[in-house]
């Protein structure tokens, strides 16, 4: 084994847990998150000469992960568009499966918070989930994003009250109950 | 208008007015730990192959270089080959559209002596007296003489050869 991938089996070890937590809240699904832990981890074993050690590990990988994230909500909204551009000019018919949203797995993150999260600006977006996602403190946020703590706490400012705003709207156009099935609390403020 | 700028709490935890949003960020930690404990990660970090990803050759610079070297080589002599087989059928098709009613006169002629004769080996007691003869040099008028003479003195002469 060389030294490379003994310091790449080294920071699986200490941080998959962790990136593939980040990667559920921005995905929404598990499969999904699998597939962009596996690849964050992937390159990261193949760029583990050019990671200097100036920031850790995590940081790191976060950065990875958020750029990932960024192409594959690039590649998929090229894709949604091509498929509208087809869709429109298909005759109404019954699908003959059910649609992948309608999957248990992403109904339940649709259901939580986190559903609203992904609606906002991905700025924002990035920065609640490094927050309250990852655990991450401030500073390493700003580090992984490249960015002043400032405007860090302002995104992630910006980004609770478009939820908030999200909530309210959602409260006032009809009541549904937004909650976890285990928690029983209702999320609407 | 007065520039009068919302500031943003400089604590890890909001306070006050904002004691709503610090209520939706611990909401939205207890959805990513709910998340997170209902699914955990499918593949275990155990299983993820690093030692043999890491092992794996690499995108060299040198070695896309030498691909695409050899790739032009390959389309260039491609392109030759193509290019040399369009010059040949080209000389073969100006071949074929000669006219067919040359007139080549009979002096031109070449004539080629066959390896064998025209009518089998001679008897041995005439193989002694008859000696092969060329005609190459004889003209069109001279050729119907022979051919006259042979005509004429069929049991003397043996064999002919064009």
């Amino acid at each position: 084994m060389t030294a490379d991938s003994g310091k790449a089996n080294d920071a699986v070890d200490a941080c998959f847990e962790r990136i593939h937590r980040a990667a559920l809240v921005l995905t929404g699904n598990p499969w999904d998150a699998d597939d962009l832990t596996q690849e964050t981890f992937l390159i990261y074993s193949r760029q583990a000469d050019a990671f200097a050690g100036r920031s850790s590990v995590y940081t790191y990988l976060y950065g990875i992960l958020l750029n990932l994230d960024r192409r594959m909500r690039r590649q998929l909204g090229v894709r949604r568009r091509k498929l509208k551009v087809l869709w429109e000019d298909r005759t109404a018919a019954e699908p003959a499966m059910p649609a992948a949203d309608s999957r248990e797995e992403v109904r339940e993150w649709k259901q939580s918070l986190w559903g609203h999260v992904d609606h906002l600006p991905e700025a924002q977006r990035h920065a609640l989930v490094l927050r309250f996602g990852a655990e991450l403190p401030y500073e390493q946020i700003a580090q992984v994003m490249d960015c002043p703590l400032g405007t860090i706490k302002s995104r992630i400012f910006h980004g609770l009250a478009g939820v908030r705003r999200r909530l309210q709207e959602e409260t006032a156009a009809g009541p549904k109950i937004v909650n976890l099935p285990t928690e029983g609390q209702n999320h609407a403020i | 208008m007065p520039f009068n700028p919302r500031l943003v709490p400089s604590d890890d935890e909001f306070c006050g007015d904002d004691e709503q949003l610090a209520a939706l960020g611990e909401q939205l930690r207890e959805d990513a730990a709910f998340l997170a404990n209902t699914y955990p990660a499918g593949g275990k970090s155990e299983q993820f192959p690093i030692a043999v990803v890491t092992q794996l050759p690499g995108r060299d610079p040198r070695r896309i270089a030498q691909v695409a070297v050899a790739a032009l080589l390959v389309v260039a002599g491609l392109s030759l080959a193509v290019w040399q087989g369009g010059r040949i059928a080209e000389q073969m098709a100006g071949q074929t559209a000669t006219p067919e009613a040359t007139i080549v006169p009979a002096e031109g002629l070449i004539v080629a002596e066959p390896s064998e004769p025209s009518f089998g080996p001679l008897p041995p007691p005439l193989q002694s007296i008859v000696r092969p003869v060329s005609h190459q040099s004889l003209t069109g008028p001279e050729w119907e003489a022979v051919l006259d003479l042979l005509e004429s003195d069929q049991g003397q002469a043996q064999s002919i050869s064009l």
